[in-house]
């Protein structure tokens, strides 16, 4: 038995390069995290920072031959999975670690019975045609599915878009994951539906112990889902820390400028939303120094010079060289302050 | 204040393929712009929302009701007198990667707006105008000679915009304007809509599924469920203190960026999903999935009644509980 | 107010520069129009008499020469010289292969340009002719129109065009279903865009490359065609050289001048696979999104 706070998964310095027709691109650049069991990471970044590349290459999904991780560990119940062996990998690709992707009409195949693609796992991961069975009603029921036996004989276009998401998540049950990976789950889904799924997941993890990794780009869904925060700009986790305290007191210029620009969700003021100029850089785009200097209203000259090394803040940890305190540009104060005016 | 756009009981039925049944996709909606606001439609997929703003510029023919630009009704323009229409109310669409004719450099697409309305004397005075509308959405005169894929997102909704606001219009439809954006970006959009609105005395039709952005841009909000307007109000009641359940109900799914805030917001999710549209329910569209179901519900379509000074709302619950205040 | 001007991005590089330049720049495209360089250089040398010899001139003597420095590529039956007759076939061959793509495209791509565009019954009626031109093998209905209608290079390529011609519909009309409906011309729709206008400066430039990159397929295809007719004895004529009839002959002898029949072979090969090659390279080229 683990104890609560061994990691489940512990990625070190993992580095992925995607090879193009014009050069080499690094857009994991040495992504250190931990989740451990019963515990909700959230990444969170913009569109082409990275966060789905990462968890990619954790999943061993990068496509081959143009991603390819070229450094690092990602170490999943003890196992460097970067060195071990396709047999290693293949168990606990979907074993041991599940994902559920944004959309749920193309992962699931159109043309199968719901209940073969779930059962289908339980068989490739040597199980009986019994165990896959029993299996496939056990877990469309763990996700709220009213009658399992018909829903499992139903094909994929005969659910609505929630419900597809709900048999997404069946099938990511199915060989009882220690480690469920979300990419977006719900960014296709209206916001009641949303909410509905946010539910579901927080009710299989008390109910069994799984680890989540959730990626998102929407803070909302950050403050409702997870423990933990790791906020990624262009290859490299800038903050990481416990949720409340990065909502509180954002270390990183950039997560600071992320609270900010969400519009107020009470109160009578609507003053001009505070924005980050620019926009998220280029994935190939290589920096001397803070990739995040060009948008920075905080940077000083070193920024541009070299990368900020990760540094411990209290309970947070940044990779910025100007601690907030030294801040010159005005800062959000965190959410707290925000909504309380 | 005037009211410069009234939409009367507008609807939209389409034929479902292979029958001869039809999915009413806009059921009875009315409302009415005034000069100088900004009216939020919210609400889901399905709502009927953008089918209500693309009838509002005639993308769509609408199957019945009207819709009032000053006297002109735009519904039954004429090809000549839609031309003037639409010089007088402008779209703003969702995907800047989709709304740019990705074979034209922007300064040529601005040009070509100008040309086909004769907005401005000669080349000459084209190109000033040109570099004008760039400096209006905040982008560098040296942005014309671009192709949309050089830009960046945030920089092709501003020429979106630009292109929009080419001809002069009085009324924006912003459908999504910035839900296709990156997060941070989406900031910048939303101050220059409001900066251009406040400079340009323009009004906005801006639709969403994000009530956090309808809340931030709107002074009245209506929401829409399978159709229909279930509420329409002052944007600070209707978003905060709303009426209708499903208003509620929106309003506590949608996540507040705040951990401790959604501590103290266990809500129990809505039920169920949003009904078939070629489908409906019996009475209320949202009884289904209603948690303050009664029976009349499941009978009787409610109206939309004013409950409260100019608040709105489609709801025999929230009715029955105004007329019980009055009378006590 | 105006939100301060957002400074200027730096732009991709390499965007500006023209697209010929570009396909040169691209593997495939370069392979290609050095293969079409090859072939065009051939036919035009066998159009302005610049071939060592007649095509059609027999010398006896040298009857079934291999390759030599006298006759490059060696001589035929007849002892006529194979590259001089190679050369006069290309030029047949791209002739009938031109013509008839130049027709196909005219009448397939703006039918279904238009079809494709406005739709209703003009889309009906145009699709129903095409399914029905479709429903015929290929090489069946040419052989057909070909008996129907006599023999001859011009009839040849006709026959060719008409079997393409339904292909290059369904290539413009797909595209302009989609850019049809995309936000683009719905924008342009909003502004008080005519239809000619959304159909001429928002629409075709959007489905040109599909076109262009189906013209340089259809090319190779037509030779194909030409030289499978010209096989069959339905095209090029004898004495007049032609590239199918060619390997046709030359298959006979082939144990004693294996030359005759490869020759004329790699140059169908050269063609096919080269002007597919330049298909391939067109499409890296002008999709502007795969540029730089």
């Amino acid at each position: 038995m683990s104890q609560v706070n061994e990691p489940v998964l512990s990625v070190r310095d993992l580095r992925t390069v995607i090879h193009t027709a014009t050069g080499d691109a690094e857009v994991v650049k040495g992504v250190s995290f931990d989740v451990a069991r019963g515990e909700t990471l959230a990444l969170v970044g913009e569109s082409g920072c990275g966060k789905s590349t990462t968890v990619l290459s954790v999943m061993d999904l990068h496509p081959r031959p143009t991603v390819e991780i070229t450094g690092g560990q990602v170490v999943f119940e003890g196992v460097d999975l970067v060195k071990a062996t396709e047999q290693q990998r293949r168990s606990v690709r979907g074993a041991g670690m599940a994902m559920v992707y944004q959309d749920p009409m193309t992962s699931l195949n159109p043309l199968m019975r719901v209940g073969d693609q779930i059962g289908e796992v339980v068989l490739a991961h040597g199980g009986s045609a019994e165990e896959a069975r029993r299996r496939v009603g056990e877990v469309l029921e763990q996700v709220g599915i009213a009658d399992p036996g018909r829903a499992a004989r139903a094909y994929p276009h005969e659910f609505s878009g929630g419900m597809r998401q709900r048999v997404v998540i069946a099938m990511a049950l199915a060989m009882r994951p220690r480690l469920l990976i979300a990419d977006e789950p719900t960014t296709a889904l209206d916001v009641t539906i949303q909410q509905q799924i946010i539910a579901l997941v927080r009710q299989l993890q008390a109910d069994n112990g799984m680890a989540v990794i959730w990626i998102t780009h929407d803070l909302g869904v950050v403050a409702r889902v997870a423990d933990r925060i790791a906020i990624m700009y262009s290859g490299h986790i800038v903050e990481e820390g416990p949720s409340r305290r990065v909502f509180s007191r954002p270390e990183h210029p950039y997560t600071d400028g992320l609270i900010a620009s969400i519009p107020r969700p009470t109160g009578s003021e609507r003053p001009p939303l505070r924005l980050i100029p620019g926009s998220p850089p280029d994935p190939s785009h290589v920096f001397a120094g803070c990739p995040f200097v060009p948008r920075c209203p905080q940077a000083v000259d070193l920024c541009s010079e070299q990368l900020p090394p990760i540094t411990e803040r209290g309970s947070s940890s940044a990779r910025c060289w100007v601690p907030p305190e030294k801040w010159t540009a005005p800062r959000s104060g965190g959410v707290s302050q925000q909504v309380a005016q | 204040m005037s009211t410069i756009l009234k939409v009367d009981d507008l609807t939209k039925d389409y034929p479902v393929r292979g029958s001869d049944r039809v999915v009413h996709a806009v059921k009875g909606v009315s409302f009415e712009l005034k000069r100088g606001e900004t009216l939020g439609i919210v609400g889901e997929s399905g709502c009927g929302k953008s089918t209500t703003a693309r009838m509002l510029v005639r993308l769509e023919e609408a199957t019945g009701g009207r819709i009032l630009l000053g006297d002109q009704d735009i519904t039954a323009a004429s090809r000549r007198e839609l031309r003037d229409v639409r010089r007088r109310i402008q779209m703003v669409f969702q995907d800047p990667y989709a709304s740019l004719n990705p074979r034209q450099p922007v300064g040529r697409m601005l040009d070509e707006v100008l040309k086909v309305h004769r907005l401005a004397e000669g080349a000459q005075g084209r190109q000033e105008r040109v570099r004008e509308l760039l400096s209006m959405v905040g982008l560098p005169a040296t942005y014309a000679s671009r192709y949309p894929h050089e830009m960046s997102g945030g920089q092709r909704q501003r020429i979106g915009i630009a292109r929009a606001l080419a001809v002069e219009p009085e009324i924006l439809i912003l459908d999504e304007p910035v839900s296709a954006l990156d997060v941070s970006v989406q900031a910048e959009v939303m101050n220059l809509l409001t900066g251009l609105r406040d400079r340009l005395g323009l009004s906005y039709v801006f639709i969403s599924h994000d009530l956090g952005m309808v809340r931030h841009i709107s002074d009245r909000i209506a929401v829409m469920y399978l159709g229909r307007i279930v509420e329409w109000g002052p944007w600070q009641t209707v978003s905060d203190e709303p009426l209708h359940p499903y208003t509620q109900a929106l309003q506590a799914a949608v996540p507040i960026a705040d951990p401790d805030a959604e501590a103290h917001r266990e809500v129990a999710p809505l039920r169920g999903e949003i009904p078939d549209p070629a489908n409906p329910p019996l009475g209320c569209d949202f009884s289904p999935r209603c948690p303050l179901v009664q029976p009349v519900c499941r009978e009787t379509e409610p109206e939309l009644l004013e409950l409260l000074p100019r608040h709105l709302a489609a709801c025999h619950v929230a009715a029955g509980r105004r007329t019980e205040r009055v009378s006590s | 107010m105006t939100a301060a001007v957002i400074e200027e991005t730096p732009l991709p590089s390499g965007t500006s520069r023209r697209w010929v330049q570009r396909l040169w720049k691209n593997r495939n495209g370069k392979t290609g129009l050095v293969v079409l360089f090859v072939l065009v250089v051939a036919a035009l040398a066998a159009a302005f008499g610049l071939l060592p010899y007649d095509p059609l001139e027999a010398h006896q003597k040298d009857a079934l020469t291999g390759p030599s420095a006298e006759y490059l590529f060696g001589t035929d039956q007849f002892g006529r010289d194979v590259l001089s007759r190679l050369a006069t076939g290309v030029l047949a061959s791209l002739r009938i292969a031109l013509l008839s793509v130049l027709m196909a495209t005219l009448v397939g791509g703006l039918a279904g340009v238009a079809a494709g565009f406005f739709g209703g019954w003009v889309d009906r009626v145009a699709g129903r002719l095409a399914d029905v031109v479709f429903a015929f093998p290929a090489i069946l209905l040419a052989l057909a129109i070909i008996t129907a209608l006599g023999r001859g290079w011009l009839i040849t390529s006709v026959a060719i065009a008409v079997v393409y011609t339904p292909i290059f519909f369904r290539v413009a009309r797909g595209p302009v279903l989609s850019v049809r409906e995309a936000d683009f011309v719905k924008a342009g729709r909003v502004l008080g865009y005519g239809s000619l206008r959304l159909l001429l400066k928002h629409v075709l430039p959007n489905v040109a490359a599909p076109i262009i990159i189906q013209i340089a397929l259809a090319l190779s295809w037509a030779i194909l065609t030409e030289s499978t007719l010209s096989f069959l004895g339905l095209g090029t004529q004898p004495p007049d050289p032609s590239l199918g009839l060619m390997v046709n002959e030359g298959r006979t002898l082939f144990t004693q001048a294996w030359w005759l029949l490869v020759m004329p072979s790699s140059a169908i090969v050269l063609a096919v696979v080269g002007l597919n090659l330049l298909g391939d390279g067109v499409r890296d080229v002008l999709d502007p999104r795969r540029r730089g």
